[in-house]
């Protein structure tokens, strides 16, 4: 076994983990003769890490030697880590004799910025073009956009990728000028925007032409990281939803800061896990529940509480619009319901035209009534024969592995980070049940 | 002899042979108290006698074109889906499920309420949730000859709609899905995808360069989680110890 490979490549791994994307879903296409693979529209989970996170492509850089120096980063030109670079045949010799054997749907590529952003995105971009021509590779494959690159460089990249993505990192130009000066908002949106214009020509002259190239099948997405820098919840949703109405973004990913240098400017505590957890369920209220941002965080209140789900938190600041009979209510608001996710009220939608539903029909369906019912009649009746005061329901209704709220405390040398993440907890974040 | 006091029926155990006796049913208006499978052990009641009907292809297609056509090719798929389960009386859930779907058409689908809709969405999920996490979970080694060789020991019969999935996945290698409890195996030795029955005899040869790719592999598992996210009770819940033995990175 080739030690220096295996170094190297365990460097390089290390190096990309904190890009938390992972979704190898959005692109739908069968096999083509003479090429390995096809990606499923669905997306397939082949793993789940020790810290529980689903693992489905090959997230690897092409080289963790940094020029810039983000104060956020692991990667950073100042923080004493073990350099590494991989050739483009060795990445694609990798990604296929991985995929061979069913342990990873596709590719996840980045990289450090290596002498410049054009020669380091010039680089990418060699190395899919050989996975995709050479080895004839049809799986997925997912790469970074170094904002600021080639427009052209670009364009070559989306039509070999299934996705891209430009990390914004920090959520306001302040917070990048003080901890990422390298990377401008002007760089990182016009990137942004530019991928955009392409995939929306595409999708026009498909409409039009009958074969036209794929381009970016999978769209974009972004991260954003949560607890480096100041800003609140609700500047971090506005921006959301500005970046899924006007750029297009398919995903937004939120990834809580992990401390991974020793820069003073930034928090030495414990990841915000919960924190993160809110802002994924917000997210899934913009994209599948028809919530605007400023219905789910105001001016007064601009941030998550911590106890609540933010659909929850929504219902009992507007609890006028409640009880709703489960047998008439429309469905934007059947689907305001808390503890109603999206398939429950399609099942909902659906068997109330064959029959009049009662509280039992509800659960032989499936459908989870612990928060749900205090909010809904059936056929008239209420589940409850008691009404409760808000501050009760708040209290009934908050999650109950929630520790009290607690000062973020400094990390102690020793200190064993405690898991906060229940699987119920992650099976809402993943299909947005709320 | 039929009779319309019969309420036992039995029949080989294929889809096909289950297709072709439902047809008779619903021809003759029969209310089957029990369908067994003549390949299980199934009990099949003491004073008893089971009618096995005669069946023709002609009849079989007829059927699967009526489901078709009549209620819906989701409904279709939805009995094949309850068939691969072999979960306890899959035979009567499907027979209840298109009772209803005769009369209601494509719209028994949109009738969650129902007893027969949710029995039958209860056992087609379990197959299909499955074959999803076995789509993941199934892990290749190639062996010397070059053959891709993977063993799955799976609760349901999802080698059919595994194989569907390698066949386009895979196209160009050659392959082999074991399903070790069934005694089947799905495969495409460059001549095409089949469904035998197969045994393996000798445990087969590993090709030089898979030992190196399986060290990648745990090396990529061990470097990929962020410490500070650790949490193996979350990690336990989503690939619980029975599945660990088969995958290469917990070897």
């Amino acid at each position: 076994m080739n030690t220096t490979l295996e170094k190297r490549f365990a460097a390089l791994v290390d190096s990309a983990k904190y890009d938390v994307s992972c979704a190898s879903s959005g692109s739908s296409r069968g096999n083509v003769k003479g090429k390995l693979g096809t990606t499923e529209g669905f997306g397939i989970c082949h793993s789940w890490g020790a810290d529980g996170r689903c693992i489905s492509l090959l997230k690897i850089l092409q080289t963790n030697n940094c020029l810039y120096d983000c104060a956020y980063c692991v990667n950073r030109r100042s923080n004493d880590i073990p350099r590494a670079g991989l050739s483009p045949r060795e990445i694609a010799e990798i990604t296929l004799n991985f995929y061979k054997r069913n342990y990873i749907e596709g590719l996840f590529l980045s990289s450090a910025i290596v002498r410049s952003v054009d020669y380091t995105m010039e680089m990418m971009v060699r190395s899919i073009e050989l996975l995709r021509t050479n080895y004839c590779f049809n799986g997925y494959i997912h790469i970074k956009g170094i904002p600021g690159a080639d427009r052209r460089l670009l364009r070559k990249a989306g039509e070999l990728a299934d996705r891209l993505s430009v990390n914004i990192e920090l959520p306001s130009e302040k917070s990048l000028s003080n901890f990422a000066p390298d990377k401008t908002k002007t760089a990182i949106l016009g990137s942004m925007k530019n991928l955009t214009k392409a995939i929306a020509l595409t999708s026009d002259n498909k409409k039009r032409f009958r074969k036209v190239p794929d381009f970016l099948p999978a769209g974009q997405s972004t991260q954003l990281i949560v607890g480096a820098s100041p800003e609140s919840d609700r500047h971090i949703i506005s921006l959301s939803e500005s970046l899924y109405q006007k750029f297009g973004m398919r995903r937004v990913y939120y990834s809580a800061y992990v401390p991974v240098g020793t820069d003073k400017r930034l928090p030495a505590c414990e990841p915000p896990l919960r924190r993160e957890h809110r802002l994924y369920q917000a997210d899934w209220l913009l994209r599948f529940y028809g919530f605007k941002a400023g219905e789910i965080l105001q001016e007064e209140n601009p941030n998550f509480d911590i106890n609540l789900d933010p659909k929850t938190h929504w219902a009992l600041c507007n609890l006028h619009h409640f009880p709703v009979e489960i047998n008439t209510v429309d469905y934007p608001m059947l689907l305001r319901v808390p503890g109603i996710g999206v398939r429950s009220a399609q099942k909902i939608f659906r068997s109330r035209k064959h029959c009049r539903l009662t509280f039992d029909d509800l659960k032989k369906m499936g459908i989870v009534l612990k928060r749900a019912q205090f909010f809904i009649t059936a056929s008239g009746k209420h589940f409850l024969h008691k009404e409760y005061d808000i501050p009760t329901l708040r209290m009934m209704l908050s999650d109950n592995s929630c520790r009290p709220q607690q000062k973020e405390k400094q990390l102690l040398l020793f200190d064993k980070p405690q898991p906060l993440l229940t699987q119920e907890l992650v099976f809402s974040a993943l299909t947005g049940e709320v | 002899m039929l009779t319309h006091h019969c309420l036992y029926f039995i029949y080989d155990g294929s889809f096909e042979a289950l297709c072709g006796t439902l047809y008779h049913l619903f021809k003759e208006r029969l209310q089957p108290a029990e369908i067994i499978s003549a390949s299980q052990d199934a009990a099949v009641p003491l004073f008893e006698d089971p009618y096995r009907f005669a069946l023709n292809q002609d009849e079989i297609s007829i059927f699967m074109k009526a489901v078709e056509d009549h209620i819906s090719l989701e409904a279709l798929k939805k009995i094949y889906y309850c068939y691969l389960s072999e979960m306890d009386k899959f035979e009567l859930a499907m027979f209840n499920y298109l009772s209803l779907g005769w009369k209601l058409k494509k719209d028994v689908d949109n009738y969650p309420a129902h007893e027969s809709v949710r029995t039958i969405n209860r056992m087609a999920q379990k197959t299909t949730k499955e074959a999803h996490r076995m789509m993941g979970l199934v892990r290749f080694r190639k062996t010397a000859e070059g053959i891709y060789y993977s063993e799955i020991r799976t609760d349901h019969n999802v080698l059919p709609l595994l194989v569907t999935h390698f066949s386009k996945r895979m196209l160009g290698e050659k392959w082999i899905i074991h399903d070790v409890i069934r005694g089947q195996a799905g495969f495409d030795l460059g001549k095409g995808t089949k469904v035998t029955d197969f045994s393996l005899l000798l445990k087969p040869e590993l090709s030089p360069d898979e030992k190196i790719f399986q060290k990648l592999w745990r090396t990529y598992f061990a470097h990929i989680p962020i410490d500070y996210r650790k949490n193996h009770k979350l990690q336990r819940q989503f690939i619980p110890y029975r599945y660990e033995k088969y995958l290469t990175e917990f070897k």
